[in-house]
Order: C-alpha cells, then sequence, then structure tokens
C-alpha cells in the first residue's frame, strides 16, 4: 500500500466529519500519532501493524474520542474510535473506479485477477515484469481465439462485450505482442492505489517503459480488498463470459509462469506467426466491438494466426 | 539506507503564507520531524522552474499556493501536473487557500480530487507535512524504509517513461 498517512485522513472521512471538522481532528490526530509513533519506534509494514498501532495508541485516545463527541459524532462511530475498532483497512476506498463504465472494469477486474492467480500459481511475489505482463494478456486473448467458437453476447449481463476476454489489440513492438491500451489499463489500477509497481532489477527487459529497469507488480491491499469484493461472482464463474475468460487466463498464466523472457519470446514464436510480422502490425484485434483507442481501433489487418 | 533527505518545493510567488515567512513554516515542519535520520529542505524557487518536470518529480511535498491553479497564466503546466500521472502517488501536494473560502476549496477538491491536500491553516499544513515525514522515514525501519523506496521507484519510472529530460 502507499500513501499510508492518508489512513487518518481516511477514518475522518469514515466518521462522517465535514471538510472543517477533518482539519481540527487532523491536527489533533497528528500530534498524538507523533508522539505515539516516536515512542513506538520500527514498523515491519504500514499494513495491518500501522493499523493496530492507531487504534490502539491514537483513535482511542481521550482527545481524539471528546472532540468526536463535540462534533456530535453518532454513537456507534465514537464507540469504534474510543475501543480502538475503526476497520481502517476498509476505509481504503476505491470509489474512482466505478467510473469507468462496465466493460471496463471487466477488464480491470481481470486484470487484478491476473495479479492475485499469477503470483499464486507462479509462487513469485510479483509478477516479474512489464513485459510479462503484456504477454500474459496476449496470451490469455490469443487462447481464447483458439477456443471460441462462437458469440456469447446478447443473453449475457456484459451485454457491451461482443465476446469474451480483454478489449485491448496487440501491435507487434520491437518486444513482441503489445497493448498501449493495457499499459494504460494498468496505470489506471497503479493510479487508484490498486496496483503497486517496484524496481526489482536495473536491468530492463526490452519492453516498452522498461528498458533500464525491471518492475515487479503486485496487489496492494486495496487491490485484494476490491478483489476480495468479486470472489464470490469470480468463484463460482456462472457467467459463462467470464468463465472461459478466467480458463484462458489460467492456461496463459500456466503456461508462461517460470519462463524466462527469451524463453516467454520463443514460446509465442512457436505458437503463432508474430516473428515474421512487420513492427507496428496488429496482432490481434480487441475482443470488444466498439473500442475507442487509438492504436486499437479496427482495421483489415489480418489477426495472428495460431497455427503457425 | 540510515538517512534520507526529503525535498519541500515552494510553488508561490508570495514570501509569507497564513501571515508567516515561508522559512519559518519549513521551520515549524522541521521541529515535528521525529529523530536525526530525515531532513527537510526547502527550495523556495518552484515558480521559475515549474516547467522542470524532471526536477520538480523529484520532489516529494509540494507547497503551492491557490493563485499558481487559478490564476491561467500559471495553472497550465501545473494542471497538467494534477491530472496526470505524470508525479508519483506518494508525492503530496498541499495548496493554500489561507482565507479564500469554502468556494476556492470546492473548486480545488472537485478538480483535482484526493491528488492534492487543500490547506487552510497553517497547522494543518504542519501536521500534514510532519505526519507524512514521521512514516516516511528512516526511525520507521523497515516500513519507512519502504515508503522511501516505494517513492523513489516511482520517480524512476516517472523520469524513464518521461524519457528523462529536463532534469535540471
Amino acid at each position: 500500500m502507499v500513501n499510508e498517512w492518508r489512513a487518518i485522513e481516511r477514518a475522518g472521512e469514515w466518521a462522517g466529519l465535514d471538510t472543517q471538522q477533518r482539519d481540527e481532528y487532523f491536527v489533533v490526530v497528528a500530534d498524538i500519532h507523533n508522539a505515539e509513533i516516536s515512542s513506538y519506534g520500527e514498523f515491519e509494514n504500514y499494513g495491518e501493524e500501522y493499523h493496530d498501532f492507531l487504534n490502539s495508541r491514537v483513535f482511542s485516545d481521550d482527545r481524539v474520542v471528546d472532540l468526536l463527541q463535540s462534533f456530535g459524532v453518532d454513537e456507534a462511530t465514537v464507540d469504534a474510535f474510543a475501543t480502538g475498532t475503526v476497520p481502517v483497512a476498509e476505509t481504503y476506498h476505491s470509489e474512482q473506479l466505478l467510473e469507468y463504465g462496465l466493460d471496463e472494469l471487466v477488464d480491470l477486474i481481470m486484470m487484478l485477477r491476473l495479479f492475485d492467480r499469477y503470483t499464486t500459481v507462479a509462487d513469485e511475489p510479483c509478477l516479474e515484469s512489464r513485459y510479462r505482463f503484456q504477454k500474459l494478456l496476449f496470451v490469455t486473448n490469443l487462447e481464447l481465439k483458439r477456443t471460441q467458437t462462437g458469440s456469447v453476447v446478447d443473453e449475457s449481463e456484459f451485454g457491451l462485450l461482443e465476446t469474451t476476454g480483454y478489449r485491448y489489440s496487440f501491435r507487434k513492438r520491437s518486444s513482441g505482442p503489445f497493448s498501449r491500451s493495457a499499459y494504460v489499463d494498468k496505470d489506471r489500477l497503479y493510479a487508484n492505489g490498486l496496483v503497486e509497481e517496484t524496481v526489482i532489477s536495473d536491468e530492463g527487459t526490452g519492453e516498452v517503459a522498461e528498458h533500464e529497469h525491471t518492475y515487479g507488480l503486485e496487489l496492494t491491499l486495496d487491490g485484494q480488498m476490491l478483489l476480495s469484493r468479486f470472489d464470490s461472482v469470480l468463484g463460482d464463474f456462472d457467467s459463462e463470459i467470464l468463465s472461459d475468460w478466467d480458463r484462458a487466463q489460467e492456461r496463459a498464466i500456466s503456461s508462461l509462469a517460470g519462463k524466462t523472457v527469451d524463453q516467454i519470446r520463443a514460446y509465442i514464436d512457436s505458437e503463432t506467426d508474430v516473428a515474421p510480422r512487420e513492427t507496428g502490425e496488429r496482432l490481434l484485434p480487441p475482443r470488444q466491438a466498439t473500442f475507442t483507442g487509438d492504436d486499437d481501433s479496427a482495421d483489415d489487418a489480418a489477426e495472428v494466426s495460431v497455427d503457425a | 539506507m540510515e538517512t534520507h533527505d526529503e525535498d519541500l518545493v515552494v510553488i508561490c510567488d508570495r514570501e509569507r503564507l497564513f501571515g508567516e515567512p515561508i522559512d519559518d513554516l519549513a521551520e515549524e515542519i522541521r521541529e515535528e520531524i521525529d529523530g536525526e535520520k530525515l531532513t527537510l529542505e526547502e527550495h523556495p524557487n518552484g515558480t521559475e522552474r515549474v516547467e522542470r518536470h524532471g526536477w520538480l518529480v523529484q520532489h516529494s511535498l509540494w507547497l503551492i499556493h491557490c493563485d499558481q491553479l487559478f490564476d491561467a497564466e500559471h495553472s497550465g503546466q501545473l494542471d497538467q501536473y494534477l491530472t496526470t500521472l505524470s508525479i508519483p502517488r506518494q508525492t503530496d501536494v498541499y495548496v493554500c487557500i489561507e482565507d479564500r473560502g469554502d468556494e476556492a476549496r470546492q473548486t480545488l477538491e472537485e478538480t483535482y480530487r484526493d491528488r492534492i491536500e487543500v490547506i487552510t491553516d497553517k497547522k494543518v499544513l504542519v501536521a500534514k507535512a510532519s505526519t507524512y515525514l514521521n512514516m516516511v522515514n528512516p526511525a520507521r525501519g523497515t516500513a519507512g524504509k519502504m515508503a522511501i523506496k516505494g517513492w523513489n521507484n516511482a520517480v524512476c519510472t516517472l523520469l524513464e517513461d518521461f524519457g528523462g529530460v529536463n532534469h535540471g
């Protein structure tokens, strides 16, 4: 998680304070926080340990409780502060994500699931590069192209999707299949605090924006929490669209987990005719009929062949 | 990483904020920093260098007077920074509105959402900045060092994405 220092403010929002009250609350809480954190010393992490610290040593302080009472905050909320049971992690909302359309949300949720499932299947702490991330998305759509026989649209609750799979189309770059829109969506998840990127190597992979360093990608606590809200849906997969998509993604993960960058390139070359294609040529169209990205607009270019 | 230097860039044409010299405000923030493993350096020349993304992005705390965002002559570049992914999420951006009132606050919060912190009072500024500096701090052990590393990595990513231009 990043911006952990915002937890104090988020707790104030959770308590229903207005902007002026929040300012007053923050000054009081920061004073207690700074004194207590000095005596506490070191933290292993700013997740659960820090939230416990806030509850036990900051939020439950009489000065905070008295202030909330003076604001007329409801009894149950004041009690949560007084007893040190403020659900700090749950105050990390991801409401900005809800601004996106349903079709976009499905992509983003499946992308979150990709991060989660990859780290589980590969037994890695993170998805080890932007290169691997792009190729996992490509191979997922490739798997769907291999297996799908027709459209499953109209009866679906996801009517915006003509068929299943990521909406990204991929063009050939020197690094292989790449989608700019997928890159932008990954940045959206990062901007919303759902995915974290950290430098894991000072050598690049050759991927776009990964020439000098390699980045590890993983879900933040916010991302894990958001994904967990969809567990019941994703776990059952009574939607045929999501079920096909998820199975294809699982196969893509299994195919690429543990492979090096060179092995992934060789895998894609062995499974497709990407290698002889021209740089800039479109390899796979998006899985949605009405896509708006500049590089993803529909054209007449031949799809990549999976029989090469 | 036993010590760390944080940088506060001031993007403001005024010499005083909330009736106090900006130097004094920075000093008040410093006084609230726990321990001696973290120092705060103030860079008062942000307004002159606002076009230099590569330089600006390497400052983890931004102190902006709201005139810089309300004034069309100045706001273009800053507006771009605050509405795109061109600065790390970990960077704290304080926009001081002094006594401009609720309308100014509402306008800024609607425009820049949680990318900025609207500051109406000196005490709030010191509280927010000191909370940040007491967490992104080697004195907090592993968690503090990881927070610093996370910010450094985010800067590296941005410089790489933006081609590393205009560092000076």
